[in-house]
Protein backbone atom coordinates (compact mmCIF):
# COMPACT_ATOMS: atom_id res chain seq x y z
CA UNK A 1 0.00 0.00 0.00
CA UNK A 2 1.15 3.72 -0.72
CA UNK A 3 1.69 6.47 2.21
CA UNK A 4 3.02 10.08 2.05
CA UNK A 5 5.98 10.27 4.46
CA UNK A 6 6.75 14.11 5.45
CA UNK A 7 9.72 15.60 6.68
CA UNK A 8 10.25 18.21 8.37
CA UNK A 9 13.54 20.11 9.72
CA UNK A 10 16.29 18.20 10.79
CA UNK A 11 14.20 14.59 9.33
CA UNK A 12 15.14 16.90 6.17
CA UNK A 13 18.52 17.16 6.13
CA UNK A 14 19.25 13.84 6.97
CA UNK A 15 16.91 11.82 5.01
CA UNK A 16 17.33 14.53 1.81
CA UNK A 17 13.71 14.95 0.99
CA UNK A 18 11.08 16.75 2.01
CA UNK A 19 7.68 14.36 0.67
CA UNK A 20 7.95 11.28 -0.98
CA UNK A 21 5.14 8.16 -1.82
CA UNK A 22 6.15 5.04 -0.21
CA UNK A 23 5.23 1.26 -0.91
CA UNK A 24 5.27 -0.39 2.87
CA UNK A 25 3.29 -4.05 3.49
CA UNK A 26 -0.25 -3.74 4.35
CA UNK A 27 -0.85 -3.31 8.04
CA UNK A 28 2.14 -1.58 8.81
CA UNK A 29 2.52 -0.01 12.01
CA UNK A 30 5.02 3.42 12.71
CA UNK A 31 7.28 1.25 14.61
CA UNK A 32 7.66 -0.73 11.86
CA UNK A 33 7.83 1.89 9.40
CA UNK A 34 10.67 3.81 11.14
CA UNK A 35 12.49 0.46 12.26
CA UNK A 36 12.37 0.51 8.28
CA UNK A 37 13.33 3.40 7.66
CA UNK A 38 16.79 3.72 9.98
CA UNK A 39 18.02 0.52 8.32
CA UNK A 40 17.70 2.63 5.00
CA UNK A 41 19.16 5.85 6.22
CA UNK A 42 21.74 5.15 9.56
CA UNK A 43 21.73 8.80 10.26
CA UNK A 44 18.13 8.57 11.41
CA UNK A 45 19.54 6.46 14.46
CA UNK A 46 20.30 9.91 16.61
CA UNK A 47 16.90 10.98 16.46
CA UNK A 48 15.06 7.95 17.15
CA UNK A 49 14.16 8.92 20.84
CA UNK A 50 13.23 12.76 20.23
CA UNK A 51 10.75 12.00 16.63
CA UNK A 52 7.78 13.50 16.79
CA UNK A 53 5.36 11.09 14.47
CA UNK A 54 1.96 12.07 13.47
CA UNK A 55 -0.69 10.47 11.02
CA UNK A 56 -3.03 12.63 9.27
CA UNK A 57 -2.12 15.47 10.89
CA UNK A 58 -2.26 14.44 14.30
CA UNK A 59 0.13 13.25 16.83
CA UNK A 60 0.04 9.61 16.84
CA UNK A 61 1.66 6.47 18.82
CA UNK A 62 3.93 3.91 17.51
CA UNK A 63 1.96 1.36 17.35
CA UNK A 64 -0.19 3.21 15.12
CA UNK A 65 -1.41 0.86 11.85
CA UNK A 66 -1.31 2.51 9.23
CA UNK A 67 -3.88 2.03 6.35
CA UNK A 68 -3.78 3.19 2.19
CA UNK A 69 -3.11 6.73 1.56
CA UNK A 70 -1.95 7.95 5.12
CA UNK A 71 0.26 10.90 5.45
CA UNK A 72 3.38 10.17 7.93
CA UNK A 73 5.60 13.26 9.24
CA UNK A 74 8.60 12.88 10.99
CA UNK A 75 9.24 15.67 13.40
CA UNK A 76 11.83 16.42 15.72
CA UNK A 77 10.86 18.60 19.23
CA UNK A 78 8.40 21.59 18.77
CA UNK A 79 10.05 24.45 19.46
CA UNK A 80 7.71 27.55 18.36
CA UNK A 81 6.93 30.93 19.54
CA UNK B 1 -5.60 31.35 13.40
CA UNK B 2 -2.51 31.59 10.65
CA UNK B 3 0.57 30.92 9.83
CA UNK B 4 2.32 33.33 7.22
CA UNK B 5 5.45 34.56 6.04
CA UNK B 6 4.33 38.19 5.51
CA UNK B 7 3.92 40.55 8.69
CA UNK B 8 1.47 41.07 10.70
CA UNK B 9 -0.57 44.66 11.74
CA UNK B 10 -0.75 44.32 15.83
CA UNK B 11 -3.26 47.02 15.49
CA UNK B 12 -5.48 45.34 13.29
CA UNK B 13 -5.53 42.50 14.98
CA UNK B 14 -6.36 44.11 18.53
CA UNK B 15 -9.40 46.19 16.39
CA UNK B 16 -10.55 42.67 15.96
CA UNK B 17 -10.49 41.73 19.29
CA UNK B 18 -12.89 44.51 20.24
CA UNK B 19 -16.52 42.85 21.12
CA UNK B 20 -19.02 44.43 23.40
CA UNK B 21 -19.28 41.24 25.73
CA UNK B 22 -15.68 41.87 26.61
CA UNK B 23 -13.93 44.23 29.39
CA UNK B 24 -10.85 43.07 28.51
CA UNK B 25 -8.60 42.58 25.75
CA UNK B 26 -5.16 40.85 26.49
CA UNK B 27 -2.32 40.54 24.29
CA UNK B 28 0.96 38.86 23.84
CA UNK B 29 3.78 39.21 21.02
CA UNK B 30 7.02 37.03 20.93
CA UNK B 31 9.90 38.51 18.92
CA UNK B 32 13.27 37.66 18.03
CA UNK B 33 15.95 38.38 20.75
CA UNK B 34 19.11 39.39 19.91
CA UNK B 35 21.65 36.61 21.35
CA UNK B 36 25.14 35.77 21.12
CA UNK B 37 25.53 37.62 17.87
CA UNK B 38 22.41 36.07 16.13
CA UNK B 39 20.67 37.07 12.72
CA UNK B 40 17.81 35.45 12.37
CA UNK B 41 15.98 32.32 12.97
CA UNK B 42 14.57 30.96 10.14
CA UNK B 43 11.17 29.28 11.29
CA UNK B 44 9.28 26.21 9.81
CA UNK B 45 5.96 24.78 9.89
CA UNK B 46 4.52 22.11 9.38
CA UNK B 47 1.50 24.18 7.54
CA UNK B 48 -1.75 21.91 7.71
CA UNK B 49 -1.59 20.48 10.73
CA UNK B 50 -0.10 23.51 12.99
CA UNK B 51 -3.26 24.95 11.29
CA UNK B 52 -5.56 22.44 12.61
CA UNK B 53 -4.08 22.43 15.99
CA UNK B 54 -3.99 26.31 16.37
CA UNK B 55 -7.77 25.58 15.56
CA UNK B 56 -7.91 23.37 18.22
CA UNK B 57 -6.49 25.15 21.05
CA UNK B 58 -8.51 28.07 20.01
CA UNK B 59 -11.55 26.44 20.49
CA UNK B 60 -10.38 24.90 23.95
CA UNK B 61 -9.26 28.33 24.85
CA UNK B 62 -12.66 30.23 24.15
CA UNK B 63 -14.67 27.36 26.12
CA UNK B 64 -12.13 26.95 29.28
CA UNK B 65 -11.28 30.94 30.35
CA UNK B 66 -14.65 31.45 28.65
CA UNK B 67 -13.62 34.12 26.02
CA UNK B 68 -15.43 36.01 23.92
CA UNK B 69 -12.40 35.96 20.84
CA UNK B 70 -9.17 34.71 20.65
CA UNK B 71 -6.83 34.92 17.97
CA UNK B 72 -3.40 33.43 17.00
CA UNK B 73 -1.24 34.21 14.11
CA UNK B 74 2.76 32.83 13.95
CA UNK B 75 5.18 33.58 11.15
CA UNK B 76 7.47 31.33 9.19
CA UNK B 77 10.29 31.91 7.18
CA UNK B 78 13.36 34.24 7.80
CA UNK B 79 13.07 36.64 10.81
CA UNK B 80 15.72 39.13 11.91
CA UNK B 81 16.56 39.61 15.23
CA UNK B 82 13.43 42.49 16.63
CA UNK B 83 10.87 41.21 14.27
CA UNK B 84 7.50 40.10 15.14
CA UNK B 85 6.97 35.92 15.75
CA UNK B 86 3.98 35.38 17.03
CA UNK B 87 0.41 37.16 18.18
CA UNK B 88 -2.11 35.94 20.92
CA UNK B 89 -4.64 37.79 21.68
CA UNK B 90 -7.89 37.29 23.65
CA UNK B 91 -10.76 38.86 24.77
CA UNK B 92 -13.04 38.68 27.68
CA UNK B 93 -15.34 40.13 29.90
CA UNK B 94 -12.70 40.40 32.42
CA UNK B 95 -9.42 40.81 32.90
CA UNK B 96 -8.10 37.82 34.32
CA UNK B 97 -9.72 35.01 32.17
CA UNK B 98 -8.31 37.38 28.99
CA UNK B 99 -4.39 37.35 30.94
CA UNK B 100 -4.68 33.87 31.58
CA UNK B 101 -6.32 32.81 28.90
CA UNK B 102 -3.43 34.58 26.96
CA UNK B 103 -0.63 32.61 28.81
CA UNK B 104 -1.88 29.06 28.82
CA UNK B 105 -2.63 29.70 24.32
CA UNK B 106 1.24 30.27 24.47
CA UNK B 107 2.38 27.78 26.35
CA UNK B 108 0.46 25.41 24.73
CA UNK B 109 1.28 26.52 20.93
CA UNK B 110 5.21 26.01 21.91
CA UNK B 111 4.04 22.51 23.09
CA UNK B 112 1.62 21.02 20.49
CA UNK B 113 1.40 23.62 17.01
CA UNK B 114 4.40 21.72 14.87
CA UNK B 115 6.59 24.67 14.11
CA UNK B 116 10.71 24.58 14.51
CA UNK B 117 13.32 27.34 14.53
CA UNK B 118 17.00 27.32 13.48
CA UNK B 119 19.54 29.94 14.30
CA UNK B 120 20.84 31.84 11.34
Amino acid sequence: MKIVLRLFSVFRDVMGFREKTIDIPPGTTLEALLRELMAQYPRLKPHEASVLLAVNRDFASIKTRLEEGDEVALMPPIGGG
Amino acid sequence: MTIQKRDFSVERVMAGMIDPKAGAVVSFIGTVRDERGLRAIDYEAYDEMAREKLDELRQRAVKRFKLTRAVVIHREGRLKVGEKVVIVACSAPHRKEAFKACEWLIAEVKKVVPIWKREV
